[in-house]
Parts: C-alpha cells; structure tokens; sequence
C-alpha cells in the first residue's frame, strides 16, 4: 500500500472510524516506516491542539441578539401573512358575485386615479399612524421624539423607513409599545433608546410584556451606553420581577465594568429580593466571591450589606 | 410538560410559534456556532443565523420526516455558509486586540484557570487556525469543521452536505493536508 493510503487511514485513526483490520495494517506499517511516523506525529499534533483550543462557546450576547433578529423578522412575517390571508380570502368571495365585477371596475378606475395621484402628489411625510405598515416596524430607524413626555398618555415621534412616518399615538397602544422596544434594542443614537426606555416606563399595561423584558435584560447586560444600561436596570423595577431579571442584575453585577452600574444592579437586587425574587444559595456564593475580587470599596459595602440580609 | 422533538415539529408545521421557538432553540447554537467557525465573523454568522432559521420557518410544512431533523437543519446550515456572500463593506480580518468582543482572546477570556500566556497562545493559535482555514475551499472547510468541531461522523456530514463518503473522505484529506502545510511551523 502507498504512503498516501497510510495518511488517509492516519486520519481515520484520529477520528476513530479505523476498522480493526486497517488499524492492525496501519500500527504494524508505522513501525517499520520513518515517513509515515512523522507524518502520524505530526496529524497527533494538530488534531491534539485543535481539540485543546476548541473554543466553540462564544458569548451570549451574539445568540441573544441573534435570536432577537430572528424573532422579529418571524413576527413581521406572520402579521404580513395573516393581513394578506384575510384579505385574500374576503376579496375572492366577494368576487364571484355580480356586484363583486361592477366593484372591480370601479376599484380599477380608482387605483388609476390613486396612482396618479401618487406619482404627483408624493407626500414627504405620513402623518398618520393608520398609513404606517406596523408589520414593517423592523425597518425602522432614527426616532426622533418629537413628544417623548407621556403625561397626557400621548407620545409623537418620527421615523424612517421604507418611507419616513410620524406618529402620535397612545403609550398604551401595544403597537407603539412594539416600536419603542425595538428601538430599545437597535436605535444607534443612545438618547433615543434612553428615552424610548423612559416613555415605555410611562405605559401601564408593559409589566408583563416579555419582549420588553428581554429587550431590557438585554440593554442592560450588553448596551455600550452605561446611561442607557443604568436606565435599563432601573426599568426593571417596573416589571413584574422574575428569576430572569434576578439572573440578569446578577450578571450584571459581575461583569459591568461601571462600579456605578454596579451598584445599581445591587440596588435593584435588593428590590427584587423585596418583592419575593430571593437569592439562592449559589446567588449567595457567587455574590461572596465578588466580595473579594471588586476594585469598588462601595460596591463591596454594597454586597455585604445584601448578603447579611439573609 | 416535555414535547419530543416529533412533536413539537408537528405542533410548528401547525403554525404554533411557541412549539416553532422551542424547536429551534434546540439547535440554534449549533448552527451560530458552526456560522460563526465557517465565517469567523460575528455579523456574518447572525446572517447566516436569520437567513437558515428563515429558510426552516418558510419550509417546514414540507418537512416529511424522511431525515433526522438536525440533518435537515444542517443541509441548510451548511448549504447556506458555502453560498453565501460576505458583505462586501465589512473587514475579514482577525484580530486579537482584548478590547475587541469579537476577538479570540475575548472569547476565550472567561475560561477560568487560564494564566494570561496560556490565554495569549491559544488566542495565537486559533488566529492561526483561521487563517489556514481560510485558504480551504468551502466544501473542505465545512467537513473539516463539521468533523472536527461539531464531531460528526463521515457518513453523517455525507448526508448533510449531500456527497458520496468518499467525497467527504478526499475533503478531508486535502483539508488536513493544506493544514498541515499552514501550521507546521506553529509546534
């Protein structure tokens, strides 16, 4: 048999899909061949170092935001599917009836005029929320809020997307409340998702809307803002408190960098610990090796205070 | 309560969303992870990501349980990172700056117990590692991935990418024969 042969059944070898008798062929050839003995030590060598380098765990951040993407693409998707279901259906049996033709023909004259109109009238600016295509919302870029105050229940931003838009909307309104968390996630200017964050605080129907939470679980976690994170971790006192948000705040506080954001996590810790959310034993345990390892004399006052209420 | 796999595809092909989620977190990290080795780029791999998750929603009614759902899953996978394009705007380039989340001293940072030289070596290595994996061709570097990183056996990797055995087998062998040729200056 060829080196070449020996080479492929050294590889096999590494990979354990060797039959028995390949196996015994191969182990008696490298005893009697230098050249296939180096060439066995040298695959040993690169196969053992990429099985000790093998770094396939990367960072949740990339699986959470991918996910994230993923979800609201589906989202979008099903609302298009479903609008033009209905649609679809409702027009098709209204059409095979007599009245349904005299409709059509009128129907084309109208979008004759229509797209007339369009192509002269083109409006730079859609003013009302009902000309807004919501299942498009993951378009959406560059809020900017021209009223972020919701104390009369009402907000007004603009946008752009496919075409830019303007809303003025309630803050209570789920469709509204959907765009401002996606701004949360993905606006780029950071005083933007800072006052999304805020005007959604407004809304007294978001404390049991888990995409919000995991948009802000998210922010604060992984936003290169520390105002917005601060203001992220702050929201969670809002929420309907879970284990989830206790993990996060964890997290939070172990691998901010911001002593400050820190010790907001630990403040919301403590709240949430109020609110029934109690830390574990291996909470306990991680929170007393952090004792140790924060640079931040606060932060570690800050701990121990919340260790010795258990 | 526990749904088996059969069953939540079952429920997803239903159009239940909830049963379509379960379903993909399944294997979800398998897929960003192999993107993420095949690309070695974290927005590419998030393409990748969307676009094969997409592909599963668009296409799971015709799921007819003639494979293995993982194997259907990464046909598409790996379908999908040998055609696709790079975006043409962004930087193929590997980097070991700490600062860099991205980066492999970064991802490997959080292992406990490493000393900063062992940490600073495997970064090195796997830099080198990506570099020499670049010079495959893509159907050599996904059966080396597939093998090596995802541990698939040979007969595995033929049904999800479609080949003969011995395809794969001669994949494998010019793969690790150009690897060689890259990193034997690296022991």
């Amino acid at each position: 048999m060829q080196h070449e042969k020996y080479e492929e059944l050294i590889q096999y070898y590494f990979y354990n899909e060797i039959d028995e008798a390949d196996k015994k062929l191969l182990e008696q050839h490298l005893i009697s061949c230098p050249q296939c003995k180096t060439h066995f030590e040298l695959f040993k060598k690169i196969f053992n170092s990429i099985n000790e380098n093998e770094n396939n765990e990367f960072e949740d951040k990339l699986l959470f935001e991918a996910r994230a993407e993923l979800r609201g693409y589906l989202k979008a998707q099903k609302n298009k599917t479903s609008i033009i279901k209905v649609l679809t259906q409702a027009f098709s049996s209204f059409m095979v009836k007599p009245i349904g033709i005299a409709f059509g023909g009128a129907v084309v004259l109208l979008a004759g005029l229509f797209t007339g109109y369009l192509i002269f009238n083109e409006p730079a600016v859609n003013y009302s929320k009902e000309g807004l295509n919501f299942a498009d919302y993951s378009k959406i870029q560059n809020i900017n809020f021209l009223d972020a105050d919701p104390d009369d229940g009402e907000i007004e931003f603009t946008y752009e997307s496919v075409k830019p838009g303007r809303i003025k909307g309630n803050i209570n309104d789920s469709r509204v409340r959907e765009i401002l968390t996606y701004a949360i996630l993905n606006e780029k200017n950071p005083g933007t998702r800072l006052n999304s964050i805020n005007v959604i605080n407004a809304s007294s129907q978001h404390k049991n809307d888990d995409e919000l939470k995991n948009a802000l679980i998210s922010v604060a976690k992984y936003d290169n803002n520390p105002g917005v994170r601060r203001e992220a971790i702050k929201s969670f006192n809002e929420l309907s408190v879970d284990k989830e948000i206790k993990d996060a705040l964890i997290y939070v506080l172990l691998n901010d960098t911001s002593a400050g954001i820190r010790i907001e996590a630990i403040n919301s810790l403590m709240e949430t610990s109020k609110k029934g959310i109690k830390l574990d034993e291996s909470d306990l345990t991680t929170l007393k090796d952090k004792i140790q390892l924060d640079q931040n004399n606060y932060v570690r006052y800050q701990l121990r205070n919340i260790i010795k209420e258990y | 309560m526990h749904l088996t796999e059969n069953e939540l595809i079952l429920k997803a092909q239903r159009g239940d969303d909830l049963a379509f989620e379960a379903l993909i977190y399944r294997y979800d990290k398998m897929v960003l992870r192999l993107a993420l080795k095949y690309t070695a780029n974290p927005d590419d791999a998030k393409d990748i990501y969307q676009e094969v998750f997409i592909r599963v929603y668009k296409n799971l009614s015709g799921f007819q349980f003639k494979s293995e759902f993982s194997t259907w899953l990464f046909k598409i996978t790996t379908n999908m990172c040998i055609t696709y394009k790079r975006k043409q705007n962004r930087f193929n380039q590997i980097t070991i700056d700490a600062d860099d989340e991205a980066s492999p001293v970064s991802q490997i940072s959080g292992s406990e117990d490493l000393t900063p030289e062992v940490i600073t070596e495997k970064a090195e290595f796997e830099v080198k590692i990506n570099k020499a994996l670049e010079s495959l061709s893509p159907n050599q570097k996904m059966s080396f991935l597939l093998k090596h990183y995802e541990g698939y056996k040979i007969k595995e990797i033929a049904e999800i990418m479609n080949c003969k055995e011995g395809t794969i087998k001669k994949y494998l062998f010019d793969a690790v024969r150009k690897l060689q040729l890259k990193l034997v200056g690296s022991f």
